[in-house]
C-alpha cells in the first residue's frame, strides 16, 4: 500500500483515528507521519510504529506489485468471517485480523502470510494453563504460589520471577512422573 | 488513578535508576505480551458495548487478584491531554491508546516496571521494563502477570499460539526491545550497515526519537521482528545477545575515535557539558544530543561523573509533556525551551563539577 499523503513511499504507519462517530483511516510513511503529527493533525508517534498491513501486500497473487494468475478479485472477495463479518478486502486493507474466529475463516492465506512474516507457520512458546502446575497438588506449590503473590502485592516482582520458574521447575518434575 | 499530570510525573520508573548491567550504554529492557480473549472480537473491530465489556472483564480480573492490587487503573478518557502525554513520554501507554475511547485504559504498578494496556490493539498488552541489560528479567516478570492473568480464558490456537489482531504479532505475542545509545557508531557512520545486519538476524533497529538509522541522541531500540515459530527464551536471547554486541561494538568505535581525533573529540563533549550547564533557552533535539555527548563523555572519563539515573531521568524530564506537567501556567514554546534549559542546569549543576 502508498502512502496517502505523498503516494511515492510505502505506507507503515497505519492510524485510526475516531472522532465521534466518524472513524478517519490514515495509512502514511514514515516521513509524511512525522511531517502530520508536527502539525498536529495525527498524533505524535515517534515510538512503537507499526510494521504491517504492507506485508499483505507481499502475498503471491494479493498484492498489486505481484499480479498473480489467481488474482481475480471476485472469486476471493467474498469470503467472510462468520463471527465477526469481516470480509477478505477489508481484512487485506486494514492488515488486521477482526476476531479469534478469522483464524479458522481465512486458513488458507494464512499459512503463506505467517510463513512471509515469520517464516514459519507453528507456535513452540509457552502455552497457556501450564503455568502454576495445574493438577499438581503439593501444599509446597501452593505455599509457594502464596508467596508469589505475595511478592507481587509487595511490589517484588525480581523475587516473584524467581518463584514462578521454582514452581513450573515442580509443575514440569511432576508431569515427567506421572 | 486519578491523579494529575504532574503527579504522574513525578511518579517512579524503576529503569531509570539506572540498575542492572551496562546501565550506561542499554538504558532499559522491555518485553511486551499481546493477548486477546477468547470470543470477543478484537478492539479496533468492536463496538462501544464490546470494548466495555472487555475492559471491564480485564480490570475485574485485576482486581480480583490480590497481589495485582497496587496497581492504578485508569480510563484514558478520564485523563487530560497532558496526563495522556505524560504517560506517553513514560512509555506507560502508547500513543494509540492514548486517543482514548470507550473501554480504553491501563493499569499501572507503582513501582514503575508493568504497564498493563486495555484494548489498545489487542485486548490485553502486558509490558514489563527495567534498568541496563535486564530483558530476560523483564520477561519473567511479564510473563508472570501474563499468568495472573490467564484465567481471562485467552484466543490461543495450538497451531498458531496466541491470536492477535495484528499477524505481526500471533504466536507467542511477545516483543522484547532493548533502549541502546550508541553515539561513536552512530557518528562513524555505521548504523546504517549494523541495521541492515540486524535485519538479516530477525531483529529491527529503530531510532527512539526521529526516525531511520540516524537518531537524534543516537538511541536506538533493538527488538524482534518475528513472534511466531521461536520460543520466547529463544526470541530474548537473539535481542540480548545483538544489544551485547552492540555494546562490544561500540565500545571499539569509541576507542578509535578518542585515538583517530581525541583532542576534537574532548573539545565537543566539554561544549557540550557547557552548553547544557550554561545555556538559557534550548529545544528539545538538541539537548538530547548534547546528553548524547554528555553521557559518553562521562563513560570514557572525559568529563566528570554524571550518574547514570540523572541522565536517565532527563530524558524524560527534558519532553515537553512533562515540563508543562510541572509547571503551574500554560507554557509557551519558548518558555518550555527556557524550562527546559533551566531543568538541564539544575541537574547537572549538582553533579560532579569541576574536573
Ligand atoms: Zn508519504
Ligand atoms: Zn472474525
Amino acid at each position: 500500500m502508498k502512502c496517502e499523503r505523498c503516494g511515492a513511499r510505502e505506507a507503515e504507519v497505519h492510524i485510526r483515528q475516531q472522532k465521534g462517530k466518524e472513524i478517519a483511516e490514515f495509512h502514511l510513511c514514515r516521513q509524511c507521519a512525522e511531517h502530520m503529527a508536527k502539525e498536529g493533525l495525527i498524533p505524535d508517534i515517534s515510538f512503537e510504529l507499526p510494521i504491517d498491513s504492507f506485508l499483505w501486500g507481499l502475498l503471491p497473487g494479493h498484492g498489486p506489485s505481484h499480479p498473480g494468475p489467481d488474482m481475480a478479485p471476485s472469486t476471493t472477495g467474498d469470503m467472510v468471517c462468520g463471527s465477526c463479518g469481516l470480509d477478505r478486502s477489508s481484512l487485506r486493507r486494514s492488515g488486521r485480523y477482526g476476531c479469534p474466529d478469522c483464524f479458522k475463516a481465512f486458513h488458507e492465506d494464512l499459512g503463506p502470510l505467517l510463513r512471509k512474516i515469520h517464516g514459519s507457520e507453528i507456535h513452540r512458546g509457552a502455552r497457556p494453563g501450564n503455568a502454576c502446575g495445574n493438577d499438581t497438588s503439593p501444599e509446597e506449590i501452593e505455599s509457594l504460589r502464596t508467596e508469589l503473590k505475595d511478592a507481587v502485592e509487595k511490589e517484588e516482582y525480581e523475587r516473584a520471577a524467581v518463584l514462578r520458574d521454582r514452581i513450573r521447575e515442580i509443575g514440569d518434575l511432576h508431569e515427567g512422573r506421572s | 488513578m486519578k491523579a494529575g499530570a504532574r503527579e504522574i510525573a513525578d511518579s517512579p520508573l524503576e529503569w531509570v535508576g539506572g540498575k542492572g548491567e551496562h546501565s550506561g550504554m542499554i538504558l532499559s529492557s522491555r518485553v511486551r505480551l499481546a493477548r486477546n480473549l477468547k470470543g470477543h472480537v478484537f478492539p479496533w473491530r468492536a463496538d462501544k458495548k464490546e470494548l466495555s465489556v472487555c475492559s471491564e472483564r480485564v480490570r475485574s480480573s485485576i482486581r480480583s487478584e490480590d497481589s495485582l492490587k497496587p496497581f492504578s487503573i485508569f480510563e484514558v478518557d478520564a485523563l487530560d491531554p497532558l496526563s495522556r502525554g505524560v504517560l506517553i513520554e513514560k512509555h506507560l501507554i502508547s500513543p494509540a491508546l492514548a486517543m482514548g475511547g470507550p473501554g480504553r485504559g491501563a493499569a499501572v504498578d507503582g513501582r514503575g516496571i508493568v504497564s498493563i494496556m486495555i484494548n489498545e490493539e489487542d485486548h490485553v498488552r502486558i509490558q514489563a521494563i527495567l534498568g541496563g541489560m535486564s530483558i530476560h528479567e523483564a520477561w519473567r516478570i511479564a510473563r508472570c502477570m501474563d499468568e495472573l492473568l490467564e484465567k481471562l480464558d485467552y484466543a490461543f490456537d495450538s497451531r498458531y499460539g496466541f491470536l492477535t489482531a495484528c499477524p505481526t504479532n500471533v504466536g507467542t505475542g511477545l516483543r522484547a526491545s532493548v533502549m541502546i545509545h550508541l553515539p561513536a557508531l552512530t557518528h562513524l557512520r555505521r548504523m546504517g550497515k549494523l541495521a541492515v545486519d540486524c535485519g538479516k538476524i530477525g531483529l529491527t533497529v529503530r531510532g527512539m526519537f526521529g526516525e531511520g538509522s540516524d537518531s537524534p541522541g543516537s538511541l536506538y531500540q533493538i527488538s524482534n521482528q518475528v513472534t511466531l515459530g521461536q520460543t520466547e527464551e529463544e526470541l530474548i536471547e537473539k535481542v540480548s545477545g545483538a544489544a551485547l554486541g552492540l555494546v562490544r561494538q561500540e565500545e571499539g568505535a569509541r576507542d578509535r575515535i578518542l585515538s583517530e581525533r581525541g583532542p576534537g573529540l574532548e573539545d565537543k563533549v566539554w561544549r557540550a557539558w557547557g552548553l547544557l550547564r550554561f545555556s538559557r533557552v534550548i529545544e528539545a533535539r538538541e539537548a538530547l544530543e548534547l546528553l548524547s555527548l554528555v553521557r559518553m563523555g562521562s563513560e570514557m572519563g572525559i568529563l566528570p561523573q554524571v550518574r547514570v539515573a540523572t541522565l536517565n531521568a532527563l530524558l524524560l524530564d527534558i519532553q515537553k509533556a512533562h515540563i508543562q506537567a510541572r509547571s503551574a501556567t500554560e507554557l509557551s514554546p519558548e518558555e518550555i525551551g527556557r524550562k527546559r534549559s533551566e531543568v538541564l542546569r539544575k541537574a547537572l549543576a549538582t553533579t560532579g563539577g569541576e574536573s
